[in-house]
């Protein structure tokens, strides 16, 4: 521990416990770094340093995407790259494979990870949506133990979380898909190559043995709130009932209705609800082809 | 604190003492002086610190050094192997793929790292591996066709030798119209090329300055104690430590309105107050946070049209409203009586940002002998020592601007940015001084594009002629000149479009604001009215039934018009060439085009857009100079002030120069360019480099050569004039008596005679009256006609550009590759004006816009997937070789044909831009409300 001191305000841990340790003895004045994306750029922008930062990136061992029987887990330090690039990921939850890809360059996604595009908060985080339509969960650890959340509920409004500064998420995980379920992700932006969303959309649809009857639905949408949102109005429409564009059309409304956007440099509120209609649909358009064509991919 | 970090670097071990927390960019760049990997945004928007870590591209600026421990690291200058370069290397100089070159080396090494996963990616794939690095340049074509190309030469599909150039005709050896490679790509694909925030001189101190909070405000007091006492600092100045005049203004003379730094007033926020050299970067961001300035806020005033009225807030001593141009050729009230139809438009478009990807950087120096040098991005080194001269009330011989590479332009590196600070305070403190902006100074400080709000009417017979032209043009010009007056001079000459009209009334103000300072821009206020006047022409063809590219070619300039300056057009009106082209593809492009589902989301349409583009500066005189020396090897040097800001003049100058000396290989003649101890030359602006400053180089090099063959032709007893140069040989017409150019050099110097020359060229051009206009406003034209086809997905408004095809009357091309890349260059800035760039200020007259995170310019991902590119050379007999201009047409007609296009796909008449979704969205959805 006395290294942290020879290391001054730069704590490159090795290993989850030497990062543990750190947040725990520097609590407030610490951050943890991942892929740096998002923090570089927020310290050089607001002028605000932390004292202590702890780089994770040489935890080896928490780059991992496996899949453990029904659940696919992905260690923190799993980049937008590696998942995008992931087999697992692509047959088990492509809306998520679908949403790395489309996150900033080829640099960004390179480096930035999921866990900290989840602690970023932003409302327009891509990852977060299609992880909220996966059900997914996050593992969150600290000195004091480990605790597990729902993604849909960590987010507290822009850049705030439930985490305290003491705790580090080390995994992200969901069931993956069966046969008969689909997913999607769609993303509406200023330019089509690095952009942040106007309005990010993400569906997961799981259909009974016809094929035609939706099941369950989880429909996420982001940059329309302070964080990003699961449209219960939405899901509640279409489960239960047949797929169809009439269905989806009424789903599609309910979740416009649903939606409280506001107006900043990327969009106005009136559009940004238009636009929850129209990413809605398409989302649970090609989720529901995607389920009915049995594999959930392309 | 720091530590040692161990990590491999392009193939070798290396361990450094570093702060870990510093970014590997700084750790390359200022500890490794590995300058090769470039800093555009220190944000992660740009890629021009793109590196490879661990085998996958990675920004540098959002590497943390301490967290490369134990990788492998691949920098630009990783890529060669001693001389032998990297596959991609070559290719990017065999295509053209470099200009300004500033994004080169991040560009290189996003793909290398695509190459080295998949060593057969199709187009797709190479633009999604780019998306992340921007080129403001080269519209990314060529930079694609390198990587297929380096693609295929590295797996062998195609031979390294293979040239993908199109060979030459047999026997010609000419230099001009070929595609020679740039004298410049070499050093630029290698990282070696010396941008000015690469130098780092001996003892050298940092600069920062301080900037208004406020935008409009009266300075009452500056305290600057604090900050002199913090350790470190070197030197605070304000303006009265200013020696000579503290007014700068790139137009001179009543225009310079400028403070070099404000000492009674601030009128936008970023106007600079003061400036502080220190020991280190830190230090001196540190001084200025220290320096207290009290300041008594006045009202302030962004809007031109309110800052016209009376009654409205003053930003300068005299009325908002600087200037008025009028513009008057015959009746308009009886053209507008006699017309069958008219036509009516309001148009408005944004501040645009220049955005190039090198900011804002230089270095100055005083000497024992007090000569002073300022090294610096710039596209006028002229103008740079002579306003660091009069501020420093010394002679201009005393002081020396050098043009460092300069990674993009477009007319914002004009003006003085960083100049006058690094030279003053080099001055005052006797040390070397080194300023760069960040990102989000650069476009804070820098000029922006003139908005304009324009009032337009036309009216025409019922069979399309038309008969009369109104216009009224606004231009916010901000708080300072700049080109200010220029640009709405240049803007109504040009208001009516490259069309017969015999009625014509334009007036043109330009109004001061508290916003930021509007300059030139690639197209001087062009490209505002092209979108008027293109728009006009498409809702009269729309009006009278007629095909919008008829109706254009019924009215259309050719030699023998009259424009409305009275000026009589005697030669080199390609226009009509350029139009006829433009209709067979549009109508190729119609055919293919099918809208018929009634109710498809995504629907198609074809635009055209037309311009034309005086060169040179408009009714002034503008003359540039040069010197050319045949040495006894027989290779040459040409020296000139003209400034290489990416656009390739130094290629086109030697090209000029090879073909005026007979000399075959580019690498004989060596241009010298951008350095004010060589001649005087105008500013890299208005399109004029090849045709101003490539006159005065042939004009040199004739004179250069004209000794020789006055020497051999009274050796041979022969008349001069039969004597003529070709592949390095002096020939006599009409008989086979030849001598080696190095023989006849050799012959020369043996009767102490020397080859070298002067040559100085100033395009024909006169004042306008001030109260018709009349006056021959440029020497010549350039015309050209673009196509656009796009598809809108009514859903969300998003367009797409699917094809685009620029078809350019520029005279010769003296380098087709370069005249290629210039019009794919503007292609891109057009589309990235349509439909997503925009300075954007709040109320308090901020920045919303300070970053390349929030304005955005366009991707590799953005351009449409067929781009392609017609040259028409209608020769122009007083331009070297036939040539005119180029530059600036190349982006002009972008933006009309797109929004034509937009118009032919939906309905929808965009008039304000840029064509954001959100906005054609709202549009089509409000068309369909009265549809119904
Ligand atoms: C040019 C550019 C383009 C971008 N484009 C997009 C885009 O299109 N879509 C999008 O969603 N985002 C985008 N981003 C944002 C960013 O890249 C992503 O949010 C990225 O996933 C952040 O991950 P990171 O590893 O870099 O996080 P970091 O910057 O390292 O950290 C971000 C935050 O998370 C915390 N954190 C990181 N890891 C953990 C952990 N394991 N446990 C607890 N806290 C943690 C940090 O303390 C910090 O608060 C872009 C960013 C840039 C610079
Ligand atoms: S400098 Fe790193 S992305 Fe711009
Ligand atoms: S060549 Fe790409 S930015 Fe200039």
């Amino acid at each position: 521990m006395n290294n942290d001191i020879k290391m001054g305000k730069y704590i490159l841990a090795k290993s989850i416990e030497e990062a543990l340790n750190a947040l725990d003895k520097y609590g407030e004045k610490a951050r943890v770094m991942a892929g740096s994306t998002d923090l570089l750029p927020l310290m050089r922008r607001t002028g605000r340093e932390s004292e202590y930062l702890v780089d994770i990136t040489a935890i080896g061992k928490l780059s991992y995407i496996k899949q453990d029987g029904e659940v696919i887990k992905i260690g923190a330090l799993a980049t937008h790259s590696d998942v995008n690039e992931s087999p697992v990921v692509k047959k088990g939850a492509f809306v998520l494979a679908e949403a790395c890809g489309m996150v900033g360059s080829p640099q960004i996604r390179n480096r930035g990870t999921l866990a900290g595009n989840i602690m970023n908060a932003s409302p327009a985080a891509d990852t977060a949506v299609a992880l909220i339509a996966l059900g997914a969960e996050a593992k969150i650890t600290s000195k004091k133990g480990e605790r597990i959340e729902k993604i849909e509920s960590i987010f507290l409004g822009p850049g705030k979380t439930t985490l305290n500064s003491k705790e580090l998420i080390t995994e992200l995980r969901f069931r993956a898909l069966y046969p008969g379920e689909g997913s999607a992700f769609c993303k509406l932006a200023k330019r089509k190559g690095m952009a942040i969303s106007i309005v990010n959309a993400a569906a997961f649809l799981s259909l009974d043995e016809s094929r035609a009857v939706c099941r369950d639905a989880r429909i996420a949408v982001g940059s329309v709130a302070p964080t990003p949102v699961r449209v219960k109005s939405a899901e509640d429409i279409l489960t239960g009932q047949e797929l169809g564009e009439n269905m989806i059309e009424k789903a599609s409304l309910a979740a416009r209705d649903e939606v409280k956007p506001i107006d900043d440099i990327r969009g106005g509120a009136g559009y940004r609800r238009e636009m929850t209609k129209v990413l809605i649909s398409s989302a649970i358009r090609a989720a529901t082809e995607r389920a009915q064509r049995g594999n959930n991919h392309e | 604190m720091n530590r040692k970090v161990k990590f491999c670097l392009n193939g070798t071990d290396i361990e450094i003492e570093v702060n870990p927390r510093a970014s590997l960019l700084d750790v390359l760049r200022e500890k490794l002086r590995l300058t090769g990997t470039k800093k555009g945004c220190n944000m992660g928007d740009c890629g021009a610190c793109s590196v490879i870590v661990n085998g996958k591209t990675t920004h540098a600026c959002l590497t943390p050094a301490g967290s490369v421990e134990g990788k492998e690291v691949i920098t630009v200058e990783g890529l060669a192997q001693g001389d032998k370069l990297h596959p991609l290397q070559e290719a990017f100089i065999d295509c053209g793929a470099v200009q300004c070159g500033f994004c080169t080396p991040g560009m290189l090494l996003s793909a290398k790292a695509l190459l080295d996963q998949n060593p057969a990616p199709d187009v797709e794939e190479v633009k999604e591996a780019l998306s992340g690095n921007l080129c403001r340049c080269t519209g990314y074509k060529k930079i694609v066709e390198a990587v297929m190309l380096a693609a295929d030469r590295i797996s062998g599909r195609v031979a390294r030798s293979e040239s993908i150039l199109p060979a030459s005709e047999p026997g010609a050896t000419k230099m001009v119209g070929k595609r020679v490679k740039r004298v410049d790509a070499l050093e630029k694909v290698r990282g070696e090329a010396i941008y000015a925030s690469d130098l780092n001189l001996e003892g050298m101190l940092h600069a920062r300055v301080l900037r208004s909070p406020l935008p409009h405000a009266r300075i009452k007091n500056i305290a600057a104690t604090e900050a002199e006492k913090l350790d470190g600092v070197s030197a605070v100045l304000t303006a009265k430590d200013i020696p000579g005049e503290n007014k700068i203004g790139v137009l001179g003379g009543p225009f310079k309105d400028q403070p070099i730094l404000c000492s009674d007033k601030v009128r936008f926020v970023g106007d600079a107050v003061a400036v502080v050299a220190a020991e280190s970067e830190e230090i001196a961001a540190e001084a200025v946070e220290l320096i207290k300035v009290e300041y008594e806020e006045l009202p302030a005033v962004f809007d031109p049209v309110v800052a016209m009225a009376e009654d409205s807030p003053r930003i300068h001593e005299g009325s908002n409203v600087v200037a008025h141009r009028k513009i008057c050729k015959g009746d308009v009230e009886e053209g507008f009586r006699k017309s069958d139809v008219i036509i009516e438009g309001t148009y408005k478009t944004p501040f645009y940002e220049h955005a190039y990807i090198e900011p804002e950087a230089g270095v100055a120096e005083v000497d024992a002998k007090g000569n002073i040098t300022v090294w610096a991005g710039t596209q006028f080194p002229s103008d740079v020592r002579e306003e660091v001269a009069r501020m420093l009330a010394l002679p201009f011989n005393k002081v020396r601007a050098v043009q460092t590479k300069t990674g993009g332009a477009f007319g914002g590196k004009l003006d003085i940015s960083i100049h006058c600070y690094i030279a003053l305070l080099a001055f005052r403190t006797g040390r070397p001084v080194k300023l760069v902006y960040s990102r989000e100074e650069s476009i804070m400080a820098s000029t922006k594009r003139h908005p304009f709000l324009i009032k337009y009417k036309t009216g025409a017979t019922k069979e399309g002629k038309l008969l009369a032209v109104e216009a009224e043009l606004i231009g916010n010009t901000g708080a300072y000149l700049s080109y200010g007056p220029a640009v709405l001079t240049r803007a109504a000459v040009h208001a009516t479009g490259p069309y017969n009209v015999p009625n014509v009334k334009v007036d043109a103000y330009t109004v001061y604001t508290n916003c930021f300072i509007a300059g030139a821009f690639r197209g001087f206020g062009v490209p505002q009215v092209a979108i008027a006047h293109e728009t006009q022409m498409d809702k009269l063809a729309e009006k009278l039934g007629m095909d919008p590219v008829e109706l254009r070619l019924k009215n259309a300039y050719a030699v023998g018009s009259v424009t409305s300056t009275r000026q009589l057009l005697e030669h080199s009106v390609g226009l009509k060439k350029t139009l006829e082209k433009a209709q067979d593809i549009a109508g190729q492009w119609r055919k293919e085009v099918d809208n018929k589902s009634k109710d498809a989301v995504k629907k198609k349409g074809v635009g055209v857009g037309v311009m034309w583009y005086g060169t040179g500066n408009t009714g002034h005189p503008n003359p540039s100079g040069a010197f050319v020396e045949l040495l006894d090897d027989g290779s040459a040097l040409v020296l000139t002030s003209c400034a290489e800001i990416g656009q390739g003049s130094d290629t086109v100058l030697a090209q000029i120069a090879a073909e005026e000396l007979g000399l075959d290989d580019i690498d004989r003649v060596r241009v010298y360019s951008g350095d004010t101890l060589t001649p005087y030359a105008r500013g890299t602006s208005a399109s004029g480099q090849t045709y101003i400053t490539g006159n005065a180089v042939r004009l040199a090099a004739i004179e250069a050569r004209e000794p020789l063959f006055q020497q051999i032709a009274q050796d041979w007893g022969a008349v001069e004039e039969n004597l003529y140069l070709e592949a390095g040989v002096i020939c006599l017409k009409g008989s086979d008596k030849k001598i080696p150019i190095v023989d006849a050099i050799k012959r020369c110097r043996s009767l102490g005679i020397l080859t070298m020359g002067h040559g100085s060229f100033n395009p024909d051009a006169t004042p306008l009256d001030p109260e018709t206009g009349e006056g021959k406003a440029y020497a010549t034209y350039s015309f050209a006609t673009h196509v656009a086809e796009v598809e809108v997905d009514t859903e969300t408004g998003e367009v797409t550009v699917q094809k685009f095809a620029a078809v350019n009357d520029i005279g010769k091309a003296i380098n087709p590759t370069n005249a290629e890349g210039q019009l794919e260059g503007g292609i891109s800035l057009g589309i990235g004006h349509t439909f997503m760039e925009e300075m954007v200020l709040g109320n308090k007259g901020t920045l919303q816009t300070s970053s390349f995170a929030q304005y955005l310019i366009p991707t590799s991902k953005d351009m449409p997937s067929e781009v392609s590119t017609f040259i028409v050379e209608e020769e122009e007999p007083s331009g070297p070789f036939g040539a005119k201009g180029l530059g600036e047409p190349a982006s002009v007609p972008v933006t009309p044909a797109i929004l034509n296009a937009i118009y032919d796909a939906c309905g929808v008449r965009i008039t304000e831009l840029p064509a954001i979704s959100e906005k054609v969205f709202t549009l089509i959805k409000r068309g369909r409300a009265i549809v119904i």
